[in-house]
Parts: C-alpha cells; sequence; structure tokens
C-alpha cells in the first residue's frame, strides 16, 4: 500500500474559538518550553531542553508527516499558542492519539477545545472509528478528561491505563462538554 | 445547601490534597492540584450535583471556596 499524505501541507482547521494546524519548525521554542514545564512534564516522555535537537526531530517528523503516518498539531487562539497533540502510528484505519500538552495558564475551555479539535479531526476528518491510547496512572485529571469525553478504560497496566474511544462515544461526550463549557 | 457538603464536592476533585486544607477561605486557585482541568471539574461537579450551569468567567471571578459557594447559592 502507497503511503501518502492525508493531510494537506497548509492543514488549517477552526473550531471552539481556536485553530488547529501542523506544527513546523519555528514551533520548537514553544514545544520545548511546554515539554519541559514542571508543571506539565511529570506524565511526558523526556524531552530534551535544547532547541536544535527539537528542530531536528520536527524535521524528522515531516517525513512521517508527507508519508501519512504522524500528525503533529499545534493550537492557537489569536497569536497566543495553547498546545500541541499528535495522531500517530497511523496503520490504515488504526491509529493513535497522544502528546497532548497545553500552556499551563490556557483558559479551561481552550485547553479543552484542543482535545476536542484533536479528536474533530481524528474522527471527522481523517475518518479513524476509533482511537487507541494511553495515560499515566496518576495523571487523575486528564483520565477524567478523556473518560468525560467517553473514554473506556480497557486495560490497567503497572503505571498506565490503556483506553478505547469510539466515535459514537466522543460524539455523545462531546455535546456533554461543548454544553458545559459553552462551546 | 450547605457550605460543608460544598467542600466535600471539592475534596472529590482535589483527592491528592488534604480535607484540612479545604476551608471556605482557602483561595482554590493556589491549591498545588490546581490546573485548567481541575477548573473543568468543579464546574462539572458544580452542574451536577446542583444543577446550576456557571460560565467560565463567572469561576473565574471568584478565588476562594466561599465566593465560588455564594455565587452557586445565589443561582439556585
Amino acid at each position: 500500500m502507497l503511503n501518502k499524505r492525508l493531510l494537506p501541507e497548509d492543514f488549517v482547521m477552526s473550531r471552539y474559538g481556536i485553530s488547529a494546524r501542523l506544527v513546523q519548525v519555528e514551533d520548537s521554542e514553544f514545544i520545548v518550553r511546554l515539554r519541559t514545564d514542571s508543571s506539565l512534564s511529570k506524565y511526558l516522555h523526556a524531552t530534551d531542553s535544547d532547541v536544535n535537537k527539537q528542530k531536528d526531530w520536527i524535521l524528522e517528523y515531516k517525513k512521517r508527516e508527507d508519508s501519512g503516518k504522524d500528525y503533529y498539531f499545534l493550537f492557537s487562539c489569536g497569536d497566543k499558542k495553547l498546545g500541541v497533540s499528535r495522531i500517530y502510528n497511523i496503520d490504515g484505519t488504526k491509529a493513535t492519539g497522544g502528546s497532548w500538552v497545553c500552556d499551563p495558564t490556557n483558559l479551561m475551555e481552550h485547553t479543552v477545545a484542543t482535545l476536542l479539535l484533536t479528536r474533530d479531526i481524528f474522527f471527522e476528518v481523517l475518518e479513524f472509528p476509533v482511537e487507541e491510547f494511553q495515560v499515566s496512572k496518576g495523571n487523575k485529571q486528564v483520565l477524567k478528561l478523556h473518560q468525560r469525553m467517553g473514554a473506556e478504560i480497557v486495560e490497567e497496566k503497572e503505571d498506565e491505563y490503556e483506553l478505547k474511544l469510539s466515535k459514537d462515544s466522543y460524539l455523545k461526550g462531546r455535546v456533554k462538554l461543548t454544553k458545559l463549557l459553552r462551546l | 445547601m450547605e457550605i460543608k457538603d460544598f467542600i466535600n464536592h471539592f475534596e472529590d476533585v482535589f483527592e491528592d490534597t488534604d480535607i484540612s486544607a479545604l476551608r471556605p477561605e482557602t483561595n482554590f486557585r493556589e491549591l498545588e492540584e490546581w490546573s485548567s482541568l481541575a477548573a473543568l471539574s468543579i464546574l462539572a461537579m458544580i452542574d451536577e450535583e446542583y444543577d446550576v450551569q456557571l460560565k467560565g468567567e463567572e469561576m473565574r471571578a471568584t478565588n476562594t471556596i466561599q465566593e465560588l459557594f455564594d455565587l452557586v447559592s445565589s443561582k439556585l
């Protein structure tokens, strides 16, 4: 099966008062700042604080973007960058969501909107049927949010939960969350 | 509506915070567990337990548990 781009290089999607676009090399400093923030990094894979290494990582990621394997999004509201997330390990109709991290100074509406928009892209634009992902056990508020969106724990491991989220469950969860936050 | 019960619901959100730290005069934004997602959980708790739908900006105008309690009470 030939690998091909699933999203155009200039992909942009706007909803809930925010916008998503694909990550670029110039986002490196923002991404390093987020991923090395002491209040956020606890549940993330370790990231080198060297911005040049992040730039190299993004250049390498761009090859996976071209071949339809990995999409890394940057969310913003006007000029303010809000956070990032990824849809990766794309293989046919299977994909994983993750690398979701947001600026801790965001309004709660914006932080939640970044995850909603990621899932709108996942289920509506890319048309994947089910999202499979992991959450660290200590990351309680994040776990609660995923469950509010309809995700279910399917396996418990030593340090993390495996979750699944179907499109139907997500659409029901989205109705409740957008109503709660008036998005 | 009793503030004691409101604080108990707060404790359900701030699971890792000692209940003794949750008092009416507590500035909840200064709690170590405070985050935008904790704010969402509080908003959802108020909706589910008290059937009160607060706007985000209304909640952001409060700082202490007492102030938030008074806001919710005013809408019952």
